[in-house]
């Protein structure tokens, strides 16, 4: 366990190349490790440093949301209940944040026109101007899978290629 | 129409800075302005890349004049395409085709002839087996022990038999001031001098003005022979860039240095084209045109080297390094619309290893030229980046940067090349009580040999020991070295273009130091244990537990670093070096890495003997596991102030991490560059390359004939590296992530 301390003098280390960024906190989920991520944040605004989150928009946190940027990798593969991200995206209206949406494209699994259409929407309700950055589902982990003995869930699923993700991005911005 | 150009100082003495701040425009835009390639242009490239492929298929050499020795005058003109070329003059009579220059050492010579299938000319031969040349000489007066530290490897790339280069003549001069007045000025210094004490010293000096003069006049005969007559100052921006190139033209013909620098010339060549572009002489097309012309003359620049030289210097090298931007002490940006333009040259005649273009960075550059060389770099890794900030406080603002890293006032400073010393088979001569780890021999003064588990505090003393030893023996040789490269091989139309009154640096250099310093790290950090062979020589070590690496921005390694290199500069500053020479210091191995790493045995950081080092200040392949900043932040530690002639740094990074689209990659870029260099780093080689682009280029190089990439301090055409430098770069840490 690195003590808050510790890791802000690492990253204050970094200052010097993030003129544009600061630090994300990505996961795991870091909405998990509450009072750690809320700690870490204040000490990194009281250096200067810009924080982001970066959650699976799960945990629905005030506190954690008011803390920092927040990018939202919205989880919808094996589920089509958006409920959750309906909460999570009304908290951060009311804080003020507009999230940045990630999701992750997997072809024949969450690419199809409703799902796509339903998460856009979902979007579009709580903040118009903002699109959906769709990320191309990639097999670099199946190894990793393979060596913890696990069988890989999507072995049979191809990746997304690039035109999987422009036919994504355009359902999304016209509904 | 107003030809004046502004008043100065320039007007009474030679000082080009002078002129140059008089006269020169900042620019802080964009690159929007710039012109692409004219159908001239490329038309004239196109010729010269079906050479470029014969060349390429006839085993790297096109061709060979072996009847006649280089120099100013020996070749009648050479052109590529003489109706279409705006910059005219080659280094022989024939595009490509590479001349003789036995004055290093004719074995060199004749050997190189002989590896493409050529043989020296009886002729030069007889000419040559009446002449002492600068490696004879030195051979005369080397002693055994240095002859043993050079064999085994300890010293290595001294430059005894070949042109030791990395000297920049102002070629600038020449264009500003004409050659006669350049020739009055030397003769009032010779005149001068003749009033003073005939010393060794003197004579000396008196001697070189007159070689100096009489090349001065050999460099307007040589313009003569392509109908230029250059006695006078350049009128316009075509003459000035013709004039400034048969200057350098001149040097190359005259040396086969080993890095023969071209200086700053950008910004100088602005100040015409400026006035030409105001005054409709010229247009932007036609200023970019010109440019592209003269980087193609550049390009073609070609010396004739043995296959051994390219072991050491992989690539086929030239270093005909041209520094770009930086500031200027009055605050004032040096980044002028030429600096586009010249950068730009890497989209117009497609990217290329040399000239060897380097970023002087500031934080202060403006940011639209700062976000358009990371565009560049991401689009061609053909570019090196080295901090302005840094170095203008100690070379002030006219400065320029021979080969990799060694910065120099133009026209003012020159350096003696030095090579390095291997710092990590230093250390394992230290453990071995003196001797050598390869062959067993005792190359040093007889010391104990360690046994048992290793005790930091006793190995740091006797390496000491053995370092005090080697940097007296290290300058000492180059000494020599340098002493008969003046006598013999002079460069005489290079110091024609410098100040008489010149100040000199005796350029040393250590190789594997990341080696020598996660080897100190194990030692004191975990527990490391010698192997002996029956010779009672250590040939492996035992390793027990972890230690900290250099190349994760950890302290307690990283300081062992920062100790290492200031140590050795201490020790050699106790011995004083030949013409009073001020030493310096360098982090640099070019592609070397892998030949030192091929003669230095296993080492305590469990490096396998054999296996290459990392190039220059690079931290050991695989070895910085924190990130590329971390990498980077190891690396900025290393303190310049002892390292005054360059910490070379070789950085490579898969696009994806730099950003999702070409603009954030730039921006994330310029953004790194501010990181590495505001911490007082001070080089950059930045490859923006994916692993598996390199490893296609490796299995099919008919595919891939112009990847250029960036090795320690300069850039190369990947399938001109050999099989096991090919490995080597691709063994080197790529950052897939921030």
């Amino acid at each position: 366990m690195t003590d808050v301390d510790a890791l802000v003098s690492r990253l204050k280390r970094y200052r010097g190349y993030f003129r544009r960024g600061g630090v994300t906190l990505s996961g795991g989920e870091p909405f998990l490790q509450r009072a750690f991520a809320l700690a870490l944040a204040r000490r990194l605004r009281e250096e200067g440093i810009h924080v982001c989150f970066e959650t699976n928009g799960q945990i629905c946190d005030r506190e954690l949301i008011a803390a920092g940027d927040i990018v939202c990798d919205v989880k919808n593969q094996t589920t089509d209940d958006l409920s959750a991200y309906d909460r999570f995206f009304a908290a951060c209206a009311e804080e003020g944040k507009t999230p940045r949406v990630t999701n992750v494209l997997v072809p024949g699994i969450n690419d199809g026109e409703e799902k796509l259409r339903s998460l856009a929407s979902l979007v579009r309700k709580y903040f118009p101007a903002q699109s959906i950055r769709f990320l191309p589902f990639r097999k670099l982990c199946s190894q990793k899978y393979e060596e913890l003995g696990l069988g890989f869930p999507y072995s049979d699923v191809r990746e997304a290629e690039e035109d999987d993700i422009s036919r994504a991005e355009k359902t999304a911005a016209n509904i | 129409m107003e030809r004046q150009f502004r008043h100065g100082a320039y007007e009474t003495g030679i000082d080009v800075r002078d002129f140059i701040q008089q006269n020169y425009t900042p620019y802080e835009g964009d690159a929007a302005f710039l012109s692409g390639p004219t159908a001239r242009t490329s038309a004239l490239m196109e010729k010269v890349n079906a050479l470029l492929k014969a060349e390429s298929d006839k085993g790297g050499v096109l061709d060979i004049d072996t009847e006649r020795v280089s120099s100013l005058l020996t070749y009648p003109a050479g052109y590529i395409d003489r109706e279409n070329e705006i910059i005219v003059g080659l280094q022989t009579d024939a595009p490509l085709k590479r001349g003789v220059n036995p004055f290093g050492g004719i074995r060199m010579a004749r050997q190189a002839c002989e590896a493409y299938g050529y043989k020296l000319s009886d002729l030069v031969e007889t000419e040559f087996s009446y002449k002492t040349t600068h490696n004879d000489a030195v051979f005369h007066v080397y002693t055994d022990e240095m002859k043993a530290v050079r064999h085994a490897g300890l010293l290595t790339g001294l430059p005894d038999a070949y042109g030791r280069g990395r000297i920049i003549g102002d070629y600038r001069r020449v264009a500003l001031y004409g050659v006669d007045k350049l020739i009055e000025e030397k003769k009032k210094e010779k005149r001068a001098y003749g009033e003073k004490l005939m010393d060794e010293a003197n004579i000396r000096t008196l001697e070189e003005l007159y070689k100096q003069i009489d090349f001065l006049q050999k460099l307007k005969d040589m313009a003569l022979l392509y109908g230029v007559d250059i006695s006078k100052p350049a009128q316009n921006a075509k003459e000035a860039v013709q004039w400034t190139y048969f200057a350098y033209l001149a040097a190359i013909k005259e040396q086969n240095g080993a890095a023969m620098s071209l200086g700053r010339v950008s910004t100088f060549f602005d100040i015409y084209i400026e006035r030409d572009i105001a005054e409709g002489i010229l247009t932007e097309e036609t200023a970019q045109e010109l440019i592209d012309d003269f980087v193609i003359k550049l390009r073609i620049t070609r010396q004739l080297r043995t296959p051994e030289y390219n072991d050491l210097f992989g690539g086929d090298p030239t270093w005909t390094t041209e520094s770009v931007g930086g500031m200027g002490e009055d605050g004032r940006t040096l980044v002028t619309k030429t600096s586009f333009r010249i950068l730009n040259t890497l989209y117009n005649l497609g990217a290329a290893p040399e000239p060897n273009l380097t970023v002087l960075w500031s934080e202060k550059l403006p940011e639209p030229f700062k976000r358009f060389c990371a565009k560049v770099s991401v689009d061609t890794d053909s570019i090196q980046y080295e901090n302005d900030d840094l170095m203008r406080p100690v070379y002030g603002d006219d400065y320029g940067i021979a080969c990799c890293v060694s910065a120099m006032k133009i026209g003012k400073q020159m350096q003696f090349f030095g090579a390095r010393c291997n710092l990590a088979k230093l250390l394992l001569l230290a453990l071995n009580g003196g001797k050598d780890e390869k062959s067993g021999k005792q190359l040093g003064p007889q010391g104990e040999s360690f046994t048992g588990v290793l005790d930091y505090a006793k190995v740091r003393e006797a390496y000491h020991k053995y370092m005090a030893w080697l940097c007296r023996l290290y300058v000492n040789t180059l000494n020599v070295i340098h002493y008969m490269h003046d006598k013999y091989a002079y460069e005489k139309i290079q110091m024609a273009l410098h100040d008489t009154e010149v100040e000199r640096f005796l350029a040393c250099g250590v190789a594997g130091l990341s080696v020598a310093v996660d080897s100190l790290s194990a030692i004191r950090y975990a527990k490391v244990t010698p192997v002996y062979n029956d010779e009672g020589i250590i040939y492996d070590f035992k390793i027990e537990g972890d230690f900290p690496k250099y190349g994760n921005d950890d302290d307690r390694v990283d300081r062992i670093a920062a100790d290492l290199v200031r140590e050795f500069s201490d020790e050699l500053k106790k011995t004083p070096a030949y013409r009073g020479a001020i030493h310096t210091l360098s982090v640099l191995t070019i592609t070397s890495n892998v030949v030192y790493g091929k003669k230095t045995g296993a080492t305590p950081d469990g490096r396998a003997a054999g296996e290459p080092f990392a190039p220059g200040a690079n931290p050991m392949h695989e070895r910085d596991a924190s990130g590329a900043l971390a990498s980077l932040n190891s690396v900025a530690k290393i303190p310049y102030e002892c390292c005054r002639d360059g910490i070379s740094n070789t950085f490579s990074i898969v696009p994806s991490a730099l950003g999702e689209n070409a603009q954030d990659r730039a921006e994330n870029l310029a953004d790194l560059l501010d990181g590495y260099f505001g911490q007082g780093a001070h080089h950059l080689n930045v490859n923006v390359f994916d692993r598996e682009k390199l490893v296609a280029a490796m299995e099919h190089p008919e595919l891939y004939p112009n990847v250029t990439i960036r090795v320690s301090g300069y850039a190369v055409n990947f399938h001109k590296l050999s099989r096991a430098h090919q490995l080597e770069v691709l063994k080197r840490t790529y950052h897939a992530r921030v």
